[in-house]
């Protein structure tokens, strides 16, 4: 069954965390336009990942052993919060903040804890996630990039699809099939770090639809991989997989990346002097939803504090996270095209902003589990499957 | 405490308010409009006042639980699921705030109007008062102060269709003699000139009040609505299978399992504010807890067209009559959807505050 979740009170010593951070953000991003704000987690920028390293703000529940911050999830939760509501370019350090790291931590040995714990939590190492292919989306299981033994190690052959960041990055954490066949399906299934500077991987971006790149395809022809590239147990993979979604859908920032339209839409309904019925209700509806949503976040982050595996109520809140992310730039264009066609002034930069959440918004419900494979794993939950 | 209330009660009300117990009170208040003296309800409210539940808010002094807004939330989620054909959650509300050392409440069931319309004559009406059919008693907030209004002293008219437990209300003009406060303080509380907090907005924060405690009602009644669901859905079957197999119908319950859990999240977020209500608070705290008590019951409301329809949808024309007990809750939840403001009213509110304070950053606003 789906487990209620109790509304969670912030601990005082995590909200704590809260003003510093702001005040470091709003200095920080003062000169940056909104249209680069609104990219949000997709926002790449390598001095100020290193600048928030620099405050020892990356990998906050990473050991202090490790370079961490010793922290627990909800002082992540506040971080991310404020970092995410502020629009900052946190794309670089992200995926290796969010799941690479913790997954070191849960199945890395000692070697490789202290060898890439504190490269990410410096903010020198950015990871990619290497999972999709082009015949392996949603069926996951279906991978067939494959690592075969050799003395010294493996060679990789294969490749991935939509890695965010690939280009960028200088590791990937790969599933990869190291025993047995396609049909096999989940068993057979391994991890690998791979250092992308190796000979044999070819890295080309993907232009999406706003013109930006973050997707990439990754070809590995003859790759040679040592030992220590293997994370976790041989043929381990599918449950290390689960465990490292997991962590991608536990935040908060599933219900954030559109927030920096949202506030830039207040913020000319502020200086509008006199504002209708209709945005005043749809603000309303908007605001009822996010709360809710928050709420339902937070309490997913004290389960995971307490120990437990919220797998099937992640996915819940993910899936209502990404509705309500991708219905608030359909609604907020509806009001402008109301005010622009009544002959109110609307600010270009609010009308750019609206532009790029409304192309990039579909990706929202496509990336970490579409919908309706969310969908399917509540009906699990409901024991319909 | 939470879970050991929330059991107590469950077992109260499972044995109790049954299906076949809701169904037998709605059809003796149906055919018969002199039920006053004996009404077919009594039995159920005496095990709940037996049961001490209803004193549950008020102070420990006066004789009560003296147990919080979250403490009871498991109370109104309870009657919610079980559909029960009582003002409970509201009774422990009055008498939360109203019983005193000095001022004794009458034992029966109070239901609290949501709008007072005054007559050209001095009449009082109550427009579609919740379970003003199965309540003793109308609590009626008036500017700034509030009466507390029997029943038996008004014409009553069923407001719905069908088995309402809703109904209009109308006292005649020397209905200020029947008020049951303490007339010496000239029908306000004893309560009412709360150090600091004046008697401004008294109408209102009674009015969110009860919009709170239906806000749970409802996060309850659409709990047991799923629950009804997806058991028929793993028991019908059609081409084969039990249509639970089908990922149409997992889809659609999938929804519905998201808006029962954000609408059961919504009441909560209400219930951790409801005390700054009625309480002497701060007008800062006071205010968060009307935004609170907004979202609960526009969140809440928002979430009932959703439940309603999937549900009726899975269980197909059998769900449809009146002899399946699946309109038994879903009747309930349209009028409870309605009662206190819905999703407009709850949206105009908190749109309203969020552009008139400049300076608020949503991510802080949210933040109930």
């Amino acid at each position: 069954m789906i487990r209620s979740l109790s509304k969670t009170a912030m601990p005082a010593e995590d909200e704590a965390l809260r003003m510093p951070v702001r005040a470091f953000l709003d200095e920080a991003l003062r000169a940056m336009p909104v249209e680069l704000r609104a990219r949000s987690w997709m926002g790449f920028d390598v001095e100020f990942s290193r600048a928030l390293a620099h405050r020892g703000w990356l990998g906050l529940t990473l050991p202090e052993q490790y370079g961490g911050g010793g922290r627990g999830a909800f002082s992540r939760f506040v971080l991310v919060e404020e970092l995410l509501a502020a629009g900052a370019p946190v794309s670089a350090h992200w995926i290796a903040d969010r799941q690479s790291g913790p997954l070191i931590l849960k199945y890395g040995t000692e070697a490789q804890k202290q060898f890439y714990l504190p490269l990410i939590c410096r903010g020198e190492a950015f990871f990619c996630i290497g999972m999709s292919e082009p015949n392996a989306g949603s069926d996951l299981a279906s991978v067939s990039s494959r690592a075969v033994r050799t003395p010294s190690g493996w060679v990789l052959n294969g490749m991935k699809i939509w890695t965010t960041n690939a280009h960028r990055s200088h590791y990937m954490i790969a599933l990869v099939r190291t025993s047995g066949a396609p049909q096999d399906r989940h068993k057979g299934l391994s991890q690998v770090i791979i250092d992308l500077s190796l000979p044999g991987v070819t890295i080309k971006p993907i232009t999406d639809l706003t013109g930006d790149q973050h997707f990439c395809e990754v070809f590995f022809d003859n790759v040679q991989l040592d030992d220590a590239a293997l994370i976790g147990t041989e043929g381990a993979g599918w449950e290390q997989v689960m465990a490292e979604l997991a962590f991608e859908r536990s935040g908060p920032e599933r219900i954030y990346s559109s927030m920096v339209l949202l506030e830039e839409w207040i913020v000319y309904l502020r200086g509008r002097g006199r504002v209708g019925s209709e945005p005043i209700k749809l603000l309303g509806q908007m605001i009822s939803h996010l709360a809710v949503l928050r709420a339902m976040a937070l309490s997913i982050t004290a389960m995971l504090q307490n120990g437990e595996s919220p797998t099937i109520e992640a996915a819940l809140v993910k899936d209502m996270g990404t509705e309500f992310e991708q219905q608030l730039p359909l609604l907020i264009a509806d009001t402008l095209a109301n005010d622009l066609a009544s002959g109110r002034a609307v600010p270009s930069p609010l009308l750019k902003v609206l532009a790029y959440i409304t192309q990039i918004a579909p990706s929202f419900s496509l990336r970490g589990g579409t919908r309706e494979i969310l969908r399917g794993v509540i009906a699990r939950g409901l024991g319909l499957r | 405490m939470q879970e050991v209330i929330a059991n107590a009660l469950e077992q109260l009300l499972g044995a109790v308010s049954s299906p076949a117990e809701i169904r037998r009170i709605e059809a003796a208040l149906a055919c018969s409009e002199s039920t006053r003296h004996q009404p077919p309800w009594a039995g159920l409210w005496k095990a709940l006042l037996d049961s001490g539940f209803v004193d549950a808010l008020v102070p420990e002094g006066t004789g009560g639980s003296g147990l919080s807004g979250m403490e009871v939330f498991p109370v109104a989620l309870a009657a919610g699921r079980h559909a029960l054909p009582l003002p409970l959650m509201h009774t422990m509300l009055v008498r939360g705030v109203l019983n005193s050392a000095t001022q004794s409440l009458p034992e029966g069931p109070i239901a609290i109007a949501g709008i007072a319309v005054f007559g050209s004559d001095g009449s009082l009406s109550c427009p579609s008062v919740p379970f003003g059919r199965t309540a003793d008693w109308v609590l009626v907030a008036i500017d700034d102060s509030c009466h507390l209004l029997p029943a038996a002293g008004a014409t009553t008219v069923i407001s719905g269709n069908g088995g309402s437990l809703d109904a209009d209300m109308e006292w005649e003009p020397a209905w200020d003699a029947l008020d049951a406060l303490n007339l010496r303080h000239g029908g306000r509380d004893p309560g009412v000139s709360f150090a600091g907090g004046g008697t401004s907005g008294y109408t209102t924060r009674w009015h969110a009040a009860a919009a709170c405690a239906h806000a749970a009602l409802l996060a309850g009644v659409m709990q047991r609505i799923l629950e009804m669901t997806v058991a028929y859905a793993s028991e019908r079957s059609q081409f084969g299978q039990v249509i639970g197999r089908f990922q149409a119908i997992q889809q659609q319950l999938s929804v519905m399992a998201e808006e029962v859990c954000a609408a059961r999240m919504a009441a909560q977020v209400g219930f951790s504010h409801v005390g700054a209500l009625l309480q002497p608070a701060s007008r800062a705290t006071r205010s968060r807890a009307m935004q609170a008590v907004a979202v609960a019951k526009a969140r809440t409301s928002a979430a009932a067209p959703a439940v309603a329809s999937i549900a009726h949808a899975v269980h197909g024309a059998i769900g449809f009559t009146e002899e399946h007990d699946l309109q038994i809750h879903t009747r309930r939840l349209h009028e409870m959807r309605m009662a206190y403001g819905a999703e407009t009213y709850w949206h105009r509110k908190l749109g309203d505050d969020l552009v008139r304070e400049v300076d608020r950053r949503t991510v802080d606003f949210i933040r109930l």
